[in-house]
């Protein structure tokens, strides 16, 4: 007598599932298009890198204005330095010798944490920048000034009267933070998604991050300034060595 | 910054490293009688016994849902698909950091689980209860450990309730609260309670805190997650890392033409005319 294998059933195999993956930006049939634009006959030919940030973001290609305020956001936000958990992650990734898809990888991370950070103690920012009533919060306030500091506060200020018109120019005053002022020119801009502001906050700052960690030698540990911080050990009993 | 930090997980001496208040090859060796006593250890649980050991294989077994279907560890497959376990396993774990499914769940929960211990009193009846949770619920929205797609109830739920039916944690408070906002929660919305209550209470039962009961949870399934990455490290490539162009539903914009094109396009038929 033989014995009928086990038959396994359960809601994966019996529940109705979509049968195909769902897409709305690569078109994956023929010559590859995104948002309908032929990759390398039309975007690489007529169009730049920031073209192609905003037409993945928006779906559309964006105006001159546009391209511009968003080039200028882009910018403003890229700078992150060693001393930011999302650099100081890549350049330990890179210390203990990671490949360089992992060094990528936590890099990518940290700057995922570092844009939704911003964004959730930027909230109150966003939120006076559609009801601006009183002073701006305190979240967007450069701290203390300098002369440089004010100066690229009043370009952009000027800009955005231009970009965006005089009733949605940002604040004369305060001088506004660096990063608040990128915030600033997405949101004004439209881009009010969670994922597609950190995703462009992330993007704007991947390869400058990378770049931070390349020169480092890979498995250089004793490169690696390791009390920094200087961690004290405390035990239970409050004893520490 | 002239302050130091302090930690408490650990310090590596000279032939004296410490983990979380105790030595290691000292103290912990002669306590430590399986993996899952540090782990109790690293989240804050109280020291292990024989009971807590068998609550913790419970649990366990509970989290062991291992189909490659179930969307997070698809997410673990995916990923391990182009020959990197770590990046498979581990960039799985990402997708944790929810609420709304797997192991993160679990925090929510047991913060509504704590805070009924909190705040139920013992001659509070089922209306008073009722009515706290709600309270409860209006702030929070969702609680985790409810809701049981595609099946009348949660097989995971059920072996878990029969597997600890006599164990002592059923007699202490967070198992029975947890038993009564399941009976609550089912009467008054209808809705059924599936595996994270139950976990979350022996999490809470143990001395995890709330905030910490979706990492214990995720790190007590790492096994699931791990079969199937270690799996698809040996054979998914050819079935994951590239779709069939025929599977992929595409939904976007028609093929288009951007001004600047046109324009050229324009200017070359010109001057081609």
């Amino acid at each position: 007598m033989t014995t009928s294998p086990a038959v396994y059933e359960g809601p994966f195999d019996r529940e109705p599932w979509p049968e195909r993956l769902p897409a709305t930006v690569v078109d994956p049939r023929g010559e590859p298009r995104i948002h309908g634009y032929e990759v390398r006959r039309d975007l690489a030919r007529h169009h730049g890198i920031a073209d192609l940030a905003w037409l993945a973001a928006r779906g559309e290609l964006p105006t001159a204005t546009e391209r511009e305020a968003f080039e200028v956001a882009v910018i403003w936000l890229a700078p992150v330095h060693a001393g930011e958990a999302a650099s100081h992650a890549g350049i330990l990734a890179k210390l203990v010798g990671a490949l360089p898809s992992a060094v990528i990888s936590t890099i990518a991370t940290g700057l995922a944490e570092l844009g939704r950070t911003e964004r959730d103690a930027l909230a109150p920012w966003l939120s006076w920048l559609d009801a601006p009533i009183g002073a701006p919060p305190p979240c967007a306030v450069e701290a203390a000034p300098d002369a440089d500091a004010a100066d690229a506060h009043a370009w952009l200020v000027e800009r955005t009267a231009v970009w965006f018109g005089p009733d949605a120019a940002l604040p004369e005053s305060p001088v506004l933070g660096r990063v608040a002022g990128g915030h600033a020119l997405l949101h004004r801009l439209g881009l009010r998604d969670p994922q597609l502001v950190e995703g462009v906050v992330t993007w704007a700052r991947l390869l400058i991050v990378i770049a931070e960690t390349a020169s480092l030698r890979a498995g250089a540990v004793r490169d690696y300034p390791a009390r920094l911080p200087d961690y004290q050990y405390v035990d239970d009993q409050g004893g520490s060595p | 910054m002239s302050e130091r930090p302090i930690t408490r997980a650990g310090h590596i001496a000279y032939g004296r490293n410490r983990f979380c208040g105790a030595d290691v090859f000292d103290e912990l060796a002669a306590q430590v009688v399986t993996p899952g006593d540090l782990l109790a250890r690293a989240l804050g649980a109280r020291a292990l016994d024989e009971d807590d050991r068998e609550l913790l294989r419970c649990a366990a077994l509970a989290l062991t849902s291992p189909d490659p279907r179930v969307w997070p560890l698809k997410l673990t497959r995916v990923l391990a698909s182009y020959g990197n376990v770590f990046a498979g396993f581990y960039g799985a774990q990402l997708a944790s950091a929810t609420q709304k499914m797997g192991p993160n769940s679990g925090t929510g929960a047991a913060q509504a689980l704590a805070w009924l211990l909190d705040q139920i009193r013992d001659d509070d009846d089922d209306e008073a209860f009722a009515r706290k949770l709600d309270s409860y619920l209006a702030q929070v929205g969702r609680i985790g450990g409810f809701g049981v797609p595609f099946r009348d109830e949660d097989e995971r739920q059920v072996a878990l309730t029969r597997l600890l039916e006599h164990h002592p944690i059923t007699r202490r408070r967070p198992w029975q609260m947890h038993l009564r906002m399941a009976r609550v929660m089912r009467a008054a919305h209808g809705l059924q309670v599936n595996v994270v209550l139950p976990l979350v209470a022996i999490a809470l039962d143990l001395g995890i805190a709330p905030r910490r009961a979706g990492l214990w949870m995720s790190l007590t399934m790492a096994h699931t997650f791990a079969a199937h990455a270690v799996e698809a490290l040996d054979h998914d490539a050819p079935f994951l890392r590239e779709l069939p162009v025929a599977s992929i539903d595409y939904r976007g914009r028609a093929p288009r033409q951007s001004p600047a094109a046109a324009a050229a396009t324009a200017r070359g038929s010109a001057r081609a005319g």
